[in-house]
This record gives C-alpha cells, structure tokens and sequence, in this order.
C-alpha cells in the first residue's frame, strides 16, 4: 500500500482545512489599563524619612514641622490621572485628597495623604477602624501597624466573623488595647494545609504571598537617626495559651502554646531603595541583616497585665554612612504561627507599649 | 437549521429509494469502514478577546480518533455517512494575558473562589474524551475523491480542563480592588465541562486501493465546551480540530 501524501489535491485540502482552523482573528489591540493605584508617593531624600502606602491612604514622614509647600512626585498606573497632579506645590497641613482615575476611564481612586514629622515610638492602640474595599477587617488607625487580617479576609472571602487581630475593652490603660487570638485554618491551594492562623501585630506591611504565607508579612518600618538607637522595649501584656497544639502533621503532645513579643533592629541599602527592603516572617530572626534584638523570653501564661522591659541587644553598631535602618515590633499569639503551629484559642493582648530610644548627644 | 437538514436527507433517500433498481439490494448499497486518525486543532475562542495578549506556546495531546463508519450510496454521486468514533480532543496552550476575569479557588473543599482581573501567564491542559456521531451527505468528485459535509453530535465521557495561572497578579472582583500576588495558583473545572458538543463536519478521503484510504475532516464545535452560566472563564470556547486518518473497507 502506498499513500502518496505529496499528491496536490490533498495538500492543497490539507492546507485550506489547517487555514480554517487557525484562529479567525488575530490578537488584538492590547486593553487599556484598568487601575488606578498610587504606585509611589515621594519627596526630595533630603526631607523624605517614610512614605506608606496603603489601600486608600498616603502617610509621608517628613524632616521638619513645615507642611505648607511640599510637592511630591507621584507614580500612578501606567496610563492613569492624578488630580492634583504630581510635581503640584500643596499645603498639606490638613491633609490632601488625591484622584487617580485608570487609564480606560472607567475605574477610579481617591487617597488621603497626610504628612507627620516624626515616627511615633508609643503605641496605645486606642483607635482601630475597619479597612478594605468590598470586604473589611479590623486594622489599627497608625498605618506603621500591619497584621495577617487582610490575608485571612482573602483566603476566606471576607466570610470571617471575628478576626484573629482586634481591639479588646480589656486594656492596662485607655479603652482599648490589642487583642491576638489564633484561629483555625483551613486547607488553601498553592499553600496547602494551613492549621491555624495567628493573630499577629507587627511595625510593617503585609502584602499576601498564597504560595508561602509567612513571607506575607514584611517586618519593620524606617528608622531614621533622629530617632535615636532604640534600647528598650515596654509594655504590659496578658497571655492564655490554647487547650491543645497542633501543627501540619496534628496534634503536638505535652507541649503549650507561646506567644511572641520582640523588637528587631536591620540594617537596609540607604537612600529611598532601602524603604522596600524587608524581613519576612521566614527570616525576622535569622537573617544576617539583623542588628539589634529585644525579646521576651518569659513566654508562659499571664491571666493579669504583666509589664515587659527589654533591653535591645546589638551585635553591630549603628551606622547610618553606611546603611539605613527598619526597627520591627512584632506580636502574635502563637511564636510559631508563621511555621503552621499553635493552639486555637491561644490569646495575647497588649498595650501601652514604647520603644524608647537613647540620642547621641554629640 | 437542523432540520432543514434533515429534510433535505430525507428527501434525498426517497428520491434514490424510488430509483432502486431490481437487481441491487440494500445490502450492496452500504459500505462499512473502520477508521483510525487523529485529530489536531484547538479548542479555543473562534476570536480571541482583547484579554488574551500572547500565545506563546501550543502543543498537542495524544488525541487519536477511532471508530466505525457507515455510507449508505443513494445514487452514483450521492450518499449519506454517519457511524460512531471515540474521540479524543485536547492540547496545551501557554498564554500572556491582561485583565483576564476569572476566579482562583483559594480553600480546598470550599466553592469559594477568588474572583477578579488576572494578569499573568496562564497555562492550560485540554483533554476531552467523546463518544461522536457524525451524520453527512457525500459526493464522489470521481472514483477516487469523495467530499463530505453535516454534522456531528459528541458526548462527553470524560474531560479534563486544568491549567496554572501563574507571575502576576489578580485584583479582586474590581480592577480597583484589592490586589494578590500570585507566584503560581492551579485552576481546575473539569467538573465544570458541558457534557454534549455538536458541531459542523466538512472533509474529503481520498481511496488509495480496494481496502484503504485517507481521510482528512475539519469538526468545528458550535457548543461552547462551558456552559453559559460559567463565570470562571469569560468566553466561549470551541473544540476546533482537523481529523487526519486511514479508513479500511470491510
């Protein structure tokens, strides 16, 4: 048997059928874009300390007390308007509106930006509100503060009840104090099986990574030298551990819950570059970045506000010629909650806490 | 459409049941084949949207196509073709896309999905298994040369549609909305395929002896393979493939 495939008729069969196949159009024009983020929001390095960036909101910390004529630069989404525009002089003494609406006119954004000129070391977390567009969950006022909220409200859809980071009535001082409280999990594609979630609190962003949740959270906030070394850490805080630990593999017998309640000191690349430097929650305590630690070793159950002091211990001197600094402050109510252990139900509540920092007098 | 179709089928086998001559039975007037080819094609969207910015990569899947066929001649030119094949449709697509509006299950167990504007690579494995029923008219050019067109029926008897959407990011039921990173995340509605596909059927089998021929067949779905209330996926796509294959006269 012979098939003679070269014969013409065919092939030109062949081909007219393959022609048909292929695709009626081609690809198109590419889409406008649709966002309408601030990407960047900044000022001269010679004033600029911090510029946070959140959902709806811009927090500058800048050197100096005068607000009156400041002219940010302002990065949006490729394609989208700013009102004011960026590069415009504004007083910001009350604050400033920002618009950004998206390249295809359609989707649009408003942020507030105010400015502050110091980065405030003591915290009484008093004021909390709810943040987030469609879904919304428990977030402290000073946006320095992040927790694994947004994460939870994500993985769940925002079908969540109680979050394991809010504010408590409970408090040493005040009306209000913060409360972590470890919750179940679930199972998660990409990230697998996830027991629990810890309340977490902590001086940072948090930016969702499903594949690896404790890269999530990014530790620490700009530390400028007009700051001080910071060499203590205090605070009052309470501690109930869960009834029974488990992890990935279930329960962990003869063993309680612990909390965390710690301060790091890293150094990062100087200049404007070194504001996205970060320590995650899988190196905050190993990474060869770190230089200055405080933390609370004493980690057993207080049912009474119990005071912390600890000493922030360095392994290198400071050096802002050479490098910049974050400090994190981190809490949670289960220390391994970024490796998959806790007991559900484990609570840890704190308040009042400073860093209090030491000022070279020379 | 159909059954206007059908009409004309009709038609066209009384027409020839009339002309019957005495000494020919019915018999002599079928012709039983077993074929065997494979089918090549996509199953894709017949325009690809504004969403889809690059196809960077297409392979296929073992997809062969096996099964028996029956003509029935009406006259010298004429005849009518139907017949049952186990089909296997399928192929890999690796995609750039932009704003691509689908939902990513986050929980396992959960129909909770993450619903939103993807942006990112996407990959995609299409496997499709169908019992298909083919029904056409023929026409002999000349003795060697027989073109065919109608229609086919396909039911789906197992089917498999999972991919990664993989470096971007998806921003959540707004472009505005929050947005997630995501490094890699798998999708998977093999549950989610219609179950039925019925398409458009245009081929040509050139006769190569007594016993063997070459068949080549263009089936282009007009079912989209999701159903309509499908949201994941915010276009209809088709099973668009070309079947090349030996046919053997029993």
């Amino acid at each position: 048997m012979i098939i003679n495939i070269n014969n013409m008729k065919f092939k030109i069969l062949f081909t007219s059928l393959l022609a048909l196949s292929l695709f009626s159009s081609c690809i198109k024009d590419e889409p406008l874009n649709k966002e309408a983020d601030i990407e960047s929001f900044s000022l001269p390095d010679s004033i600029l300390i911090n510029s946070v960036i959140s959902d709806n909101k811009v927090t500058l910390v800048i050197k100096g007390t005068d607000y009156k004529k400041l002219a940010p630069q302002v990065v949006v989404t490729p394609g989208a308007t700013i009102t004011p525009a960026s590069g415009d002089t504004l007083d910001f003494t009350n604050g400033v509106t920002y618009t950004v609406v998206s390249e295809d006119k359609k989707y649009s954004k408003v942020y507030t930006v105010s400015v502050t000129s110091s980065i405030s070391l003591k915290f009484d977390f008093e004021d909390w509100f709810m943040e987030g567009g469609l879904w919304k969950y428990p977030a402290l006022d000073d946006d320095m503060w992040s927790s694994a909220n947004q994460g939870i409200m994500m993985a769940k859809l925002g079908k969540v009840d109680v979050y394991p980071t809010r504010s408590t009535e409970d408090a040493f001082s005040g009306k209000h104090a913060a409360l972590l409280e470890t919750q179940r999990g679930g199972t998660f594609l990409v990230a697998g099986y996830v027991p629990i979630f810890s309340g977490s609190l902590f001086r940072g962003a948090f930016k969702l990574n499903m594949a690896s949740p404790p890269q999530s959270a990014l530790f620490g906030q700009i530390h400028p030298k007009e700051s001080g070394k910071p060499i203590h850490m205090t605070g009052y805080y309470k501690y109930a551990p869960g009834d029974t630990l488990i992890n990935r593999n279930g329960i962990v017998p003869n063993k309680v819950d612990e909390f965390s309640i710690y301060a790091v000191v890293y150094k990062v690349t100087k200049g404007s570059e070194g504001l996205n430097e970060y320590l995650n929650g899988e190196n905050i305590l190993t990474s060869d970045k770190l230089v200055g630690k405080a933390i609370l070793e004493d980690r057993s159950p207080k049912d009474k506000y119990t005071k912390f002091d600890l000493p922030f211990v360095y392994t290198e001197e400071l050096n802002y010629d050479l490098y910049d600094y974050k400090l994190a402050v981190v809490f949670a109510s289960s220390k391994n909650g970024d490796f998959y252990e806790g007991a559900v139900g484990s609570k840890l509540t704190v308040d009042n806490v400073e860093v209090v920092c030491e000022y070279e007098l020379n | 459409m159909k059954s206007l179709k059908n009409n004309i089928f009709l038609l066209l086998f009384f027409c020839s049941t009339l002309m019957l001559s005495s000494q020919e039975t019915l018999a002599d007037r079928f012709e039983h084949k077993i074929i065997a080819g494979f089918n090549i094609g996509a199953t894709a969207p017949t325009s690809i949207p504004e969403e889809i910015r690059s196809i960077d990569a297409w392979w296929p899947q073992f997809t062969p196509q096996l099964g028996y066929n029956v003509t029935y001649k009406l006259n010298q030119k004429w005849g009518l073709g139907s017949g049952i094949t186990l089909d296997y449709k399928g192929m890999g697509t690796r995609a750039r896309v932009k704003y691509i509006y689908t939902n990513i299950v986050i929980e396992d167990g959960s129909n909770n999905a993450l619903e939103g504007y993807f942006v990112g690579k996407n990959e995609t494995t299409v496997k499709l298994a169908y019992v298909t029923i083919p029904l056409y008219a023929t026409f002999n050019i000349n003795p060697k040369w027989q073109v065919r067109g109608g229609g086919y029926a396909s039911y789906l008897f197992s089917g498999k549609f999972y991919g990664t959407a993989s470096d971007g990011y998806i921003r959540v039921n707004e472009p505005t909305g929050e947005k997630v990173d995501i490094t890699e995340a798998s999708f998977d509605f093999n549950d989610k395929l219609r179950n039925f596909d019925f398409g458009v059927l245009l081929g040509a089998e050139r006769k190569v002896n007594d016993r063997f021929g070459i068949y080549g067949n263009m089936n282009w779905g007009l079912t989209s393979i999701f159903p309509s209330n499908f949201r994941a996926i915010d276009f209809n796509m088709y099973n668009i493939y070309l079947t090349v294959g030996l046919t053997y006269k029993l």
